[in-house]
């Protein structure tokens, strides 16, 4: 259960060590948490002073992940900031737990930093190099997922589970619904393992298992470009807006921690600029540049002591529960843990499901590369979407409908065929149409007139729009000020003063 | 400092409508006219319609006459409620600007009528060019898109235009055909070299043969408003005459032919009366006492400081720039400094939930407060400056997008804070 970074993954160890497997996935896959994550792929560096076990996981799984998913992975380093009135005791700290966990970390001289990374602020006291990255999470869970189907797994998205079978302490079939069709299907289950993130409380419960999550809501900003080449941390103790990390063409500045169990967190623009504000503190542009969207992603942290309050003193570590403790035999669950071990979580879950089936098989996930895990990680370059879209048009200009994100007309047209009838909003995750600056103002007419040309539904042709500016406002209400009120306005003159769309039929 | 250039007697600030309105105020009243602006105005946003007022307390109005003196009893800081009565001046100013360009702009305050849009809505305006005001009802339309051009998708009309119309008790019947010319064989074609190539009859033969066969029982033929910049009545003519049916022109996506011809054509006005523009360089007001002293415009190597006798300050609202949020969601109004009024619904936040909130969006009231004479009031309500008044999308009080009354605003209040700088 759960198509994201840890499902995925362990659909394809379990299915590698020659078990037949099937994934579900109530959304689409990296839907969730996975998703909505700033992009980091710990060094481990920020665990190393109070997490002593997370670190260790991160350093390893750090330099797995850029081995056998090189093409998702950006090598940007990192590097760890003491501004003049951070702790003066941290800097120590973090030097002795990196070493005691083998986390390569050098001080580097503010100099160095500030010619690595200009826009640093004049109150940089010292710096620190770590070998953290960025990945990016829907390309690995992509691959992640062909490659689970390669060694013979299924692959439900869409499709919700709705019930469990449970007689005489095991797990004897599923529900499952698809959510487009409605249909329901009851398939025999041999054995059940979830990997459902924050939703895993939900899975147990449909097995009569108590489950107690404890969602740490984390809201991160993302600006419209890269401030920074490497990853930007505080160097003190962990707290909220003490990281900047630039992924590919935008940066995102992170985060906070508020534990609440809900399925609909909503961002507050304090938490916003409080954000923002913490990261000028780093990075002084942070606060002059444009703010394009935020989101918010819950830590799938596990709750043994049923405790609610700040969350990020529970252990970033992840722990495999079997529920034969809880009655049900032939289950267990994948709790806690963060997108750079996806791996190792997927590979102990593996493990333990190994054990209780009594099949001798070692896991070879660490070894076996990714899809094209061919390339060597490199920085990011803002000319390579360009030059991809003008070699695909053979060298003239490219048909773009997007112009912010480079997507092209045929790009679009061949998401409509394969998709059925889609929201703009499906193009946005698919193809980034609409992601960029202009949030939409000019390809959202023309996306609307393409699907309308494909897909006639006459009246009611203006609704992909109506839906998608609705959908951008859930992202852009909390950050209304400095260029992206501008546009907000510029945008409601084109599609309310001029093209009058809330007096549509 | 001492300034560096002889005095203008009104030094406008802003680009836009409302600027231009109060320019041509001031060089009608004999003032030596300095018009300076960091941009081109709104108007190349925009449809290059006169909107008055479409809408009031969530009613559709027959005219804008209809609904101005409701404007002004509920909403004392409307900038109906303060300049309205100079409506009727502002937009004989600019209709008789337009029209000794060539350009036409029908209607009157006694009536509100439908143009049609790139989205197959209606929308209420009331002066339009006659290229905007087709008779819809009862009308077979042949919708016509130009490959090449996507800011114009034609089936998307078509499929739109007879629910609209149907929502107004029209009688629409609405088809696409999308052309591919010769002319047209290229990507990214904008709006603007469209509108250069419908200047030029050899273009318009090789689109008129491509038609002729498509026309059918069409009544009106409907194009995206980028028939021709420079000779456009002459375009549109030309081709309704070789059509045998009128041609209807659909405001679309910026940058927009039909607003630019009008500040064409008023820009020409003003310069053939005398006064300067000067556009590309952002403005500070700098105020001397209780009057502002002068104006210092961000020229290249060092900046000019101007003399300033009076000012007219109409550097536009949020799109514009006139008006910035803040961090803390605070509003600045960028060239002079000016407080700025926020509504108490603006407290929780400045934007609601949906982009269509049929009530607006409490930013959008947000603005410069100002008296009768349009001078901007101080937070204890009078008049900051003696020389300094207000005017179009800065203004406080008015939900443009809501009321469809942009356009209107820029020409009373552009058109009465000139009276006032000249008088």
């Amino acid at each position: 259960m759960g198509g994201g970074a840890t499902g995925a993954g362990l659909t394809r160890d379990l299915a590698m060590r020659g078990l037949r497997c099937l994934l579900v996935e109530q959304s689409d896959l990296a839907h969730g948490t996975t998703g909505h994550f700033h992009g980091l792929l710990h060094s481990g560096a920020r665990y190393a002073v109070r997490d002593a076990e997370a670190a260790d996981e991160c350093i390893v799984e750090n330099r797995i992940v850029r081995r056998i998913a090189a093409p998702h992975v950006e090598d940007t380093g990192g590097l760890f900031c003491w501004l003049e009135g951070d702790p003066d005791d941290y800097p120590g700290q973090l030097v002795a737990g990196c070493q005691k966990a083998g986390i390569e970390i050098e001080e580097i001289s503010v100099a160095e930093a500030r010619r690595r990374e200009p826009l640093l602020t004049p109150r940089l006291g010292r710096a620190f190099a770590v070998p953290d990255a960025t990945v990016e999470p829907w390309g690995l869970v992509a691959d992640n997922a062909e490659s689970a189907v390669d060694h013979g797994a299924s692959i439900r998205r869409y499709t919700r589970l709705v019930g469990l079978g449970v007689e005489a302490g095991r797990v004897l079939w599923a529900d499952l619904e698809d959510i487009g069709s409605g249909e329901r299907e009851r398939v025999e289950v041999n054995f059940l393992a979830s990997a459902a993130g924050y939703w895993a409380g939900r899975v147990a419960s449909l097995a009569g298992v108590k489950l107690q999550m404890a969602p740490g809501w984390g809201t991160m900003v993302v600006m419209n470009q890269r401030l920074s080449s490497s990853v930007v941390n505080r160097c003190r103790p962990p707290g909220d807006g003490d990281i900047l990390v630039p992924v590919g063409p935008v940066s995102i500045l992170g985060t906070t921690d508020t534990t609440l169990d809900t399925d609909n967190y909503e961002i507050t623009p304090e938490e916003v600029r409080f954000i923002v504000t913490e990261g000028a503190a780093m990075v002084p542009a942070a606060a002059e540049r444009r703010a394009l969207r935020v989101f918010a992603g819950a830590r799938p942290l596990y709750d043994p002591g049923h405790q609610h309050g700040e969350s990020r003193t529970l252990s970033r570590s992840h722990m495999v529960l079997d529920h034969a403790n809880d009655g049900v035999d032939n289950f267990i669950s994948i709790v806690g843990g963060k997108l750079t071990t996806y791996r190792l979580m997927a590979e102990h879950t593996a493990d333990a499901v190994c054990a209780k089936l009594g099949v001798d098989a070692r896991c070879r996930t660490a070894e076996e590369p990714l899809g094209e895990a061919r390339k060597t990680p490199r920085h990011y370059s803002l000319g390579d979407r360009l030059t991809a879209r003008e070699q695909e048009a053979g060298g003239a200009d490219a048909d773009l409908v997007c112009e912010c994100e480079l997507v092209t007309r045929d790009m679009v047209r061949e998401f409509i065929e394969s998709f059925g009838t889609p929201h703009i909003d499906d193009m946005l995750r698919a193809l980034r149409l609409g992601m960029g600056p202009c949030q939409g103002a000019f390809c959202m007419l023309r996306a609307a007139g393409i699907l309308e040309r494909m897909r006639p539904s006459g009246a009611a042709a203006l609704e992909p729009i109506r839906l998608f500016l609705d959908e951008r406002m859930k992202g852009d209400r909390p950050i209304m000020w400095g260029d992206q009120a501008r546009q907000f306005r510029l945008n409601e003159i084109i599609y309310r003063d001029v093209l009058a769309l809330d007096h549509a039929p | 400092m001492p300034p560096d250039r002889a005095p203008y007697d009104v030094v406008v600030v802003g680009l836009g409508l409302a600027g231009l309105m109060a320019g041509l105020g001031a060089t009608s009243g004999g003032a030596r006219t300095l018009l300076v602006g960091k941009g081109h105005g709104t108007l190349r946003f925009r449809s290059g319609t006169i909107d008055v007022l479409g809408y009031w307390n969530d009613r559709s109005l027959g005219s804008p006459a209809e609904g101005l003196p409701a404007v002004a009893a509920e909403r004392p800081n409307h900038p109906y409620a303060l300049a309205g009565e100079d409506l009727g001046s502002g937009l004989e100013a600019i209709r008789t600007t337009a029209g000794a360009a060539g350009l036409d702009l029908d209607g009157s305050l006694e009536a509100n009528r439908m143009v049609a849009t790139a989205a197959g809505t209606m929308r209420p305006t009331c002066l339009a060019p006659p290229t905007m005001r087709a008779d819809w009802d009862g009308a077979h339309v042949l919708v016509v898109g130009l490959a090449g051009y996507r800011d114009f998708q034609a089936d998307l009309v078509a499929s739109v235009l007879p629910a609209a119309g149907a929502k107004l008790g029209l009688e629409v019947e609405a088809r696409a055909a999308t052309v591919d010319l010769p002319s047209l064989h290229r990507h990214h074609l904008s709006g603007l070299e469209l509108a250069r190539l419908f200047d030029q009859s050899a273009f318009r033969r090789e689109l008129l043969a491509a038609l002729r066969g498509t026309l059918g029982d069409a009544t009106v033929v409907a194009l995206p408003a980028v028939v021709g910049l420079e000779h456009a009545p002459e375009a549109a003519d030309d081709l309704a005459r070789q059509l045998g049916v009128p041609v209807a022109e659909l405001p679309t996506l910026p940058p927009s032919v039909p607003g630019l011809r009008l500040e064409l054509a008023i820009t020409a006005a003003l310069r053939r009366a005398g006064a300067r523009l000067q556009v590309g360089t952002f403005v500070r007001a700098i105020p001397q006492g209780g009057r502002i002293g002068w104006v210092e415009i961000q020229s290249p190597g060092h900046p000019l400081r101007v003399p300033v006798g009076r000012m007219v300050l109409a550097s536009g609202g949020l799109a514009s720039g006139g008006l910035e949020v803040r961090l803390d969601g605070t509003l600045r109004e960028t060239v002079a400094e000016l407080p700025v009024w926020l509504p108490e619904s603006a407290q929780g936040a400045l934007v609601g939930r949906s982009f269509l909130e049929s009530s607006g969006h409490p930013v959008s009231l947000a603005g410069v407060q100002v008296d009768g004479a349009m001078r901007p009031l101080g937070r204890e309500g009078s008049p900051l400056y003696e020389n300094l008044f207000a005017a179009g999308g800065l203004l406080a009080g008015a939900d443009r997008a809501v009321e469809k009354s942009a356009d209107g605003i820029c020409c009373a209040t552009g058109w009465r804070a000139a009276q006032e700088a000249v008088a």
